[in-house]
């Protein structure tokens, strides 16, 4: 149970990352790698933020969430939409490798090479659930997934722009002939990614070490649960970073932290194999 | 009566419950030129599929030259002598119009990486007569000045006729056009005319899925009508012209 | 030829570019993305390195069993790996690429863990010895200068045109009788041979290997290298991987900076130089010409 737990816990992370990166795909067919960098990047600002502005918790959430938004936007705008209009898919795709890449960069130029953690949202006690010792700090990363699904549930199915953002998402071209304006689709998504970063990062930091050096296992691991669920299926995504969290959680019951994960990876390629698409993706390729 | 070079034997194939084909049976002789017309939806690019397998049929079989060929996988057609060409020309763009012939010919090669990255005598021989076979056609085609360029440079018109050049350096016995004359202007669909001639003149047989009933009926010996999957009419060009039903078809196109 | 005090840093270079070299074959020439040349490395450099340091096997006869034993390993995974595509393929590989950092490091009896497999002899190949940086920057050029050569036969060759035909429009190359499956698993092949000669001559150079140097990151550096510097030449890759090199040696002074300006310069490379470095290079004749005359 306490092995579920955690699993769980870093799973929910994975999603999402993995809920970022499927937005994006399914609105603009961009795979965005440096998802994974964005949510360490909020965790840090969370830390810097704190501790440097004394900030109370909620305003330094606020402010946060707010920045990543921003920024994700900005990010759009100006790196990844002129690479989108000069090149082809592949060569996005590097783009937001080298995105990941120079976050990491500013991680390490403005926070320098050690790591860095943050107090629980509500102390260090712990509930007792079903014989599992869960801090509460995991029901806030549980609740951030919890409200970034139904966030985004609402936003797609009860907004006017949540239906545009569908329609482009269905049939990029058709969108594009009646006229709707694709660029800001993009950049909607990505703001939205970054909303799910800050959710993640903030929450997530308190568990755990997070400094320049920590980006790739959740670019790579969330690039793994996005694709396991199928890429551009929401609930795949969220589907495919709760399995891999668990897998990696109960294999590393039996083995050392690192073989548990090649185990975890072992079992998702053979996945693929079978089900070429994901796990719940589409039987036709897109893109 | 000569037998056959191409023979269809009730093939079927629905999709999604679609039948896009149903029962279709008909044959090719050698040194034909035939035509296969229809209206839209007709089922005539899934009957190319179907026939280079590129689709499996539900039911039914085919034989080239009494050997059967569905269910082989398509890179296995050209050295039986089958070549196909797209409803749009698929010329490999990074490479020059000379090195998309020469890529036509790769069944007659044998050489394969370790000779080729070795340089072995064996691969540069078969790449000068692969290159030679590939400047004959060029000429045959007069598109010899074009060589040298890259094939995304050309022309629609002139892309189509290089990748019939292409299909040509395989030696095929029987080329299968799907709509050649697609987007060509009315000289240019002429000389695409008087090229599949002199293909035939050369003891190579044609099957072209087409639209343009001007080309169909100037060239073609037989002509065979699809219409909803099913064969309506196979007879010659004037038959087929003046059948009512081939009409109906088309007019219920319209 | 160079300067002794860069033969360190050329060596470096020269294996990463072996490696980038057999990389363009599978991905600039074939179309396929792969990140699974650590892999292959690994295999190469931990086998030589194992068979020569525990079981005493000449260096030269570990080094070819290490490549016997990749290239059978590559013929099994492109046989499987090879039929995904796109994205797909590239996770695929990716995940090759976590699973040897994830076996290099924890199999530590084997592989020494994380800090790494020591005291792994030099290369000797019958009377020579490459002990030193200079004699291994002979090795490695010679290396690079055979592999070269074999990767322009075959870029001119019909299997080159083959490769781009699958690259292309795989559809169209198989009715052209290329028979995409064959082709893919043996551009596999022949990248994972030469990733695994370079990864030997790595381990036998440093007489040291360790799970950090087949590291994920690494194997998204070499995509990187190759995107950087130009696929489908000779010349780009070799730019991409000095460019990549050359930046840690910026110094103390920048060191901190160097991964946010390697981010930059590739994003900006990708964005305004799609065929990279090299490409952009080739076609600056081209690019002025169109600057002047369209005041």
């Amino acid at each position: 149970m306490q092995v579920l737990v955690g699993g769980l816990t870093v799973g929910a992370v994975y999603a999402l990352v993995a809920l970022g990166m499927s937005l994006i795909f399914s609105i603009s067919g961009v795979i965005n790698l440096a998802q994974g960098g964005f949510v360490v990047l909020a965790a840090l600002l969370a830390v810097a933020l704190q501790g440097h502005l004394g900030l109370p918790l909620a305003a330094d959430l606020a402010l946060v969430i707010a920045i990543m938004v921003v920024l994700l936007a900005a990010v759009e705008r100006v790196v990844v939409r002129p690479a989108v209009h000069r090149g082809n898919n592949e060569r996005v795709l590097l783009v937001t490798v080298g995105l990941l890449q120079a976050t990491g960069g500013l991680l390490l130029v403005a926070w320098g090479n050690l790591p860095y953690t943050m107090r629980p949202f509500n102390g260090t006690q712990s509930l007792h659930v079903a014989g599992a010792s869960v801090p509460t700090q995991t029901l806030w990363v549980l609740g951030a997934l919890v409200l970034a699904v139904l966030g985004l549930w609402w936003l797609l199915n009860r907004t006017d722009i949540g239906l545009t953002l569908r329609a482009t998402a269905a049939k990029p071209d058709a969108a594009r002939l009646m006229g709707v304006d694709v660029d800001r689709m993009r950049l909607i998504s990505f703001s939205v990614s970054g909303f799910m970063a800050a959710l993640a990062g903030v929450t997530i930091i308190p568990l755990t070490f997070a400094g320049y050096d920590t980006t790739t296992p959740y670019a790579v691991n969330g690039f793994i649960a996005a694709v396991l669920g199928g890429l551009g299926r929401l609930w795949g995504a969220v589907a495919g970073g709760l399995i891999l969290g668990l897998l990696n959680a109960l294999f590393g019951r039996f083995l050392s932290g690192t073989l548990a994960q090649v185990v975890a990876i072992g079992i998702l390629i053979l996945v693929l194999l079978v089900r070429p698409t994901g796990l719940f993706g589409a039987s036709e390729s897109r893109r | 009566m000569t037998e056959p070079l191409l023979r269809a034997d009730g093939l079927s194939r629905s999709f999604g419950g679609v039948q896009a084909l149903s029962e279709v049976s008909f044959a090719v002789l050698p040194g034909q030129i035939r035509a296969i017309i229809g209206p839209n939806g007709a089922g005539k690019t899934t009957l190319l599929d179907v026939l280079t397998g590129f689709t499996p049929a539900d039911a039914g079989q085919a034989y080239l030259d009494g050997q059967p060929i569905l269910g082989l996988p398509p890179h296995r057609l050209p050295g039986m002598g089958l070549m196909r060409t797209f409803q749009t020309a698929r010329l490999i763009p990074t490479l020059t119009v000379r090195e998309n012939v020469m890529l036509g010919g790769h069944h007659l090669t044998r050489s394969r990486f370790l000779a080729h990255g070795l340089g072995l005598p064996v691969a540069r021989r078969e790449e000068r007569a692969l290159r030679a076979r590939a400047d004959e056609i060029l000429r045959f085609l007069e598109l010899e000045r074009l060589a040298e360029s890259p094939a995304a440079a050309l022309p629609a018109g002139l892309q189509r006729l290089a990748e019939v050049g292409r299909a040509l350096a395989a030696g095929p016995r029987l080329l299968l056009l799907d709509e050649p004359a697609a987007g060509l202007n009315d000289s240019e669909t002429l000389e695409l005319a008087s090229v599949l001639k002199a293909v035939r003149g050369k003891g190579v047989t044609v099957v072209l899925i087409e639209h343009n009933v001007n080309l169909v009926m100037s060239v073609s010996d037989a002509v065979l009508v699809l219409s909803a999957g099913m064969v309506i009419a196979d007879a010659l060009p004037e038959q087929v012209q003046r059948d009512p039903v081939v009409q109906a078809a088309y007019l219920g196109d319209r | 030829m160079a300067v002794p005090r860069w033969a360190n840093f050329l060596v470096i270079a020269g294996v990463f570019y072996l490696v980038v070299l057999g990389l363009d074959v599978l991905m600039g020439q074939t179309g396929q993305v792969s990140l699974g040349q650590t892999t292959f490395m690994a295999l190469g450099a931990y086998g030589g390195g194992l068979l020569s340091l525990k079981v005493g096997w000449p260096t030269a006869a570990a080094a070819v069993a290490a490549l016997a034993a990749s290239i059978v390993l590559a013929v099994a995974l492109g046989k499987t790996l090879l039929r995904l595509r796109g994205y797909y393929l590239a996770l695929a590989t990716l995940g090759l690429a976590v699973i040897t950092q994830g076996l290099a490091t924890s199999l530590v009896d084997v592989t020494g863990g994380p800090s790494g497999l020591v005291g792994i002899p030099n290369l000797t190949i019958g009377p020579l010895t490459f002990a030193d940086d200079t004699s291994n920057y002979y090795l490695v050029a010679v290396l690079c200068i055979a592999a070269c050569w074999f990767s322009r036969n075959l870029t001119r060759s019909q299997t080159g045109r083959a490769l781009a035909a699958i690259a292309a429009d795989q559809t169209a190359a198989a009715m052209l009788g290329v028979d995409p499956a064959a082709y893919k698993t043996r551009a596999f092949v022949l990248s994972a041979a030469y990733a695994s000669v370079a990864g030997s001559v790595y381990a036998y150079y440093f007489r040291f290997f360790s799970p950090d140097m087949v590291g994920v990151v690494v194997a998204f550096s070499l995509v990187v290298m190759l995107g950087l510097g130009g696929s489908r030449s000779l010349i780009g890759p070799l730019l991409g991987v000095l460019l990549l090199q050359l930046i840690p040696q910026g110094g103390q002074r920048i060191a901190i900076f160097e991964p946010l300006i390697a981010g930059i310069i590739l994003i900006v490379v990708m964005t305004y130089l799609p065929t990279g470095l090299w490409g952009g290079i080739r076609q600056l004749p081209w690019a002025l010409r169109r600057a002047m005359t369209s005041r």
